[in-house]
């Protein structure tokens, strides 16, 4: 393949995910600027190794790459920024939310959801954005990720008790 | 299935990826238990919430712009041959060099993770074969000399083809050591006369 081939199936195949690429750079950086800085530097990435690109889905691939830059971006520029591992406890989870009837999120308005989101420690956000965004499998989020579906499944199931925990103190009845 | 069973269930549930004995089970629970039904109508609910178009973030105009102007342009991309001066001697050495690596293919079988050392080996071994008289050991455009002059020296016998008929004659061979084994190298000529 020469070089023309190789950009002519780069601009085919890889760029049309540029949305998604920045969707999930948006989401991780948490601004447009760092996102534009992230996605392009992502995509550059992704044409210098573009030959590692063999069958497999072009969209996780390069969603792949978009996520490594973003973590060696995020301990260059904001290495105060900790991963921290979070459990039910200090999640302040109770068993009784799941008694109470949510309030329908689709009742809260979007900038209330987008701050939820944004609010979520930033493993758990990559989870749902991947999930419920992307609709990638648990299989495909967990090698995207890097870690074992059994952690994938857990993380998403406490990002979402998060979500509605918060949607739910944000929106009492009443409110509408 | 009891309340404590069914929890872990219902995210995978709601996600599709359940397997369909689990998914039976699961839902005769739900029919009878009305928190763990509560439940999953939060999570679907939630999961439409998290879909909606107003949450994607769609890349601006002016990135897609600036990622096409920093990848290499088309119209600066060469083609190799207008850049490589090709003569005589190098024409026949790339064709020996070409039959060597496809001999290797042939008759060693190699690990992903010592192509890389090999791909150096083959390069080193066709440097090695540039200097003055190391590009032939047996010197004849007869197949029938060029093969059994490797007898004894190989444990293997290496194809080998004449195509003179596809203008690409045979010249001799040499001996090569690869990959730990000795291997044989055909040296064919392949340039065209105009």
């Amino acid at each position: 393949m020469d070089e023309r081939e190789r950009l002519e199936l780069f601009e085919q195949t890889v760029l049309p995910h540029l949305d998604a690429a920045y969707n999930l750079a948006r989401w991780l950086a948490g601004n447009d600027h760092d996102a534009q800085d992230v996605a392009q530097e992502a995509s550059l990435r992704a044409f210098k190794f573009f030959g590692s690109l063999r069958g497999e889905n072009a969209r996780a691939w390069l969603l792949t790459i978009v996520r490594n830059t973003f973590y060696t971006w995020l301990r260059k520029n904001r290495p105060r920024e900790k991963i921290i591992e979070i459990n039910d406890e200090t999640l302040g989870i109770e068993d009784g939310l799941a008694m109470a009837e949510a309030v329908n999120p689709q009742f809260a308005d979007a900038d209330a959801v987008r701050r939820a989101i944004a609010d979520l420690p930033v493993e758990f956000r990559e989870i749902v954005i991947l999930r419920e965004m992307e609709g990638f499998s648990y299989k495909e989020i967990a090698d995207l990720a890097e870690v074992p579906i059994g952690t994938v499944m857990s993380r998403l199931a406490r990002a979402r008790k998060l979500l509605q925990k918060r949607l739910t103190t944000d929106f009492k009845p009443g409110d509408q | 299935m009891n309340c404590q069973q069914a929890k872990p269930l219902i995210d995978p549930y709601a996600d599709g990826e359940l397997e369909s004995a689990a998914i039976l089970e699961l839902e005769q629970h739900l029919e009878g238990c009305s928190a763990c039904a509560l439940t999953l109508r939060n999570v679907q609910s939630l999961k439409r919430t998290l879909k909606s178009d107003a949450l994607y973030f769609a890349a601006p105009a002016g990135l897609r712009q600036r990622i096409k102007s920093e990848l290499p342009s088309p119209a600066k991309a060469v083609p190799l041959r207008q850049v490589w001066a090709w003569n005589w001697l190098t024409t026949c050495l790339s064709g020996a060099f070409a039959v060597c690596l496809a001999l290797l293919l042939m008759v060693t079988r190699t690990r992903p993770s010592s192509e890389q050392q090999l791909a150096q080996e083959i390069v080193s071994s066709h440097i090695r074969s540039l200097m003055p008289g190391h590009v032939m050991d047996v010197v004849s455009t007869d197949q029938h000399t060029v093969k059994p002059w490797f007898n004894g020296k190989l444990d293997f016998s290496p194809p080998v083809k004449d195509l003179a008929a596809q203008e690409f004659p045979l010249v001799g061979g040499r001996l090569d050591y690869l990959g730990g084994r000795s291997v044989a190298a055909l040296v064919i000529v392949a340039f065209r006369v105009s």
